[in-house]
């Protein structure tokens, strides 16, 4: 009876460790994509889920989708891509106007409430390629910087996929 | 012991009764489950109006808002300069069709262009062959011919040209299916899911069996 409570307790143990470990290897890659891909240092926004669509034949415009979380707050107060990719980006908003069509409109600016999720997603946000210089094609990516007021500039691979 | 079972019969025959006088009481032979879009009263009439069909190489065609026999089209007003709504409609279509698997043959596509200075019949072409192999690109000849469409399924667009050569262009959301009557029988939302566009679409299949057999 003694050896089996002192086996259980043993299990339990090794459980627990088990799950410390595995919660702490899995935290930590969770986070890195998103701080620390591309050649930028960390501007402490997690970027999550950022994707751009494949482009339709023929078609010169694009969009990237994406969730942000500043733990502190911060602003996304400005963005490029490179010239081989698309001539212009821009973050863009749509809004149902008074006769219930949808309108996009250009913000200048993106702030980021501290611990909110800002959600980058069809029929609401979404930073937009004008003048693209290729087609974007599944399964290639190619960099983004983005530029916080506090977290400074970043960096980052812009996988291309449905969603 | 056949007394413990009295007690149900009311309530069984009475299941019974639901289940023979329900199905055919709401038009749905094998009716199950409720419509996820819009449908309204008194369906609107779209089967008289007409807009130009183009084809990259083609002679232009008349195409009218009515299904085939035995089918459904499906219709959107949109651009191919559109970043967001538009491939997203398209695409959750692509993907409510690989859902219905045969039955995706019996839905004709159709994409209507707002911004014909813009979407040529070659644009058209190259844009929708993207996502389907086969669809019909709606191309208004003229202003009256689009406002006509507009007006038909109580859509709405505007195109304002900027100085910079880019266009601003507004335009009504919704996706529309249309019957072999010529009658808008759900309408969707932006942002309506795959798997709900494509049990709709299951839904007003069986409607239709259910209709040709009768």
């Amino acid at each position: 009876m003694n050896r089996r409570t002192h086996s259980l307790s043993c299990l339990v143990l090794v459980a627990i460790v088990g799950m410390a470990a595995i919660t702490g290897c899995t935290q930590q890659p969770g986070r890195l994509p998103a701080a620390s891909e591309g050649a930028a240092r960390d501007a402490g926004v997690e970027i999550r889920a950022l994707h751009a669509r494949p482009s339709p034949d023929g078609v010169t415009v694009g969009a990237i989708f994406t969730t942000f979380r500043s733990d502190a707050g911060d602003t996304l107060v400005g963005l490029s891509v490179p010239a081989e990719v698309a001539g212009r980006i821009e973050i863009h908003s749509m809004v149902a106007n008074a006769e219930g069509q949808m309108e996009m409109h250009e913000i200048p600016v993106l702030a980021l409430p501290a611990g909110e999720d800002v959600e980058l997603k069809p029929g609401g946000m979404h930073l937009m390629l004008f003048q693209l210089a290729r087609p974007l094609v599944e399964g290639q990516s190619f960099p983004l910087t983005l530029r916080f007021a506090r977290g400074g500039e970043k960096v980052i691979e812009v996988p291309i996929r449905e969603d | 012991m056949p007394n413990r079972s009295l007690p149900f019969r009311p309530f069984l025959l009475g299941l019974i009764l639901l289940a023979a006088l329900g199905a055919p009481a709401c038009g749905r032979p094998t009716g199950s489950g409720k419509l996820t879009g819009h449908t309204r009263p008194l369906a609107k009439q779209v089967g008289g109006v007409t807009i130009t069909e183009v084809r990259a190489g083609q002679p232009d065609t008349a195409f009218a808002f009515r299904a085939a026999p035995g089918r459904l089209l499906f219709t959107f007003f949109g651009f191919t300069h559109c970043p967001d709504l538009c491939p997203t409609t398209l695409g959750d279509l692509r993907k409510a069709l690989r859902r219905l698997g045969e039955d995706s043959g019996r839905l004709d596509v159709s994409f209507i262009t707002v911004d014909p200075d813009r979407d040529s019949a070659e644009v058209m072409t190259r844009y929708l062959r993207s996502f389907f192999l086969v669809s019909h690109a709606l191309r208004p000849a003229s202003r009256q011919e689009l406002l006509a469409v507009q007006a038909a399924f109580g859509a709405t667009s505007s195109v304002t040209r900027k100085a910079d050569g880019d266009s601003d262009v507004a335009h009504t959301a919704a996706s529309y299916i249309v019957d072999d009557q010529g009658r808008v029988v759900v309408e969707w939302d932006f942002g309506t899911k795959p798997a709900d566009m494509a049990a709709d679409l299951r839904i007003l299949f069986d409607r239709q069996n259910g209709a040709a057999t009768r």
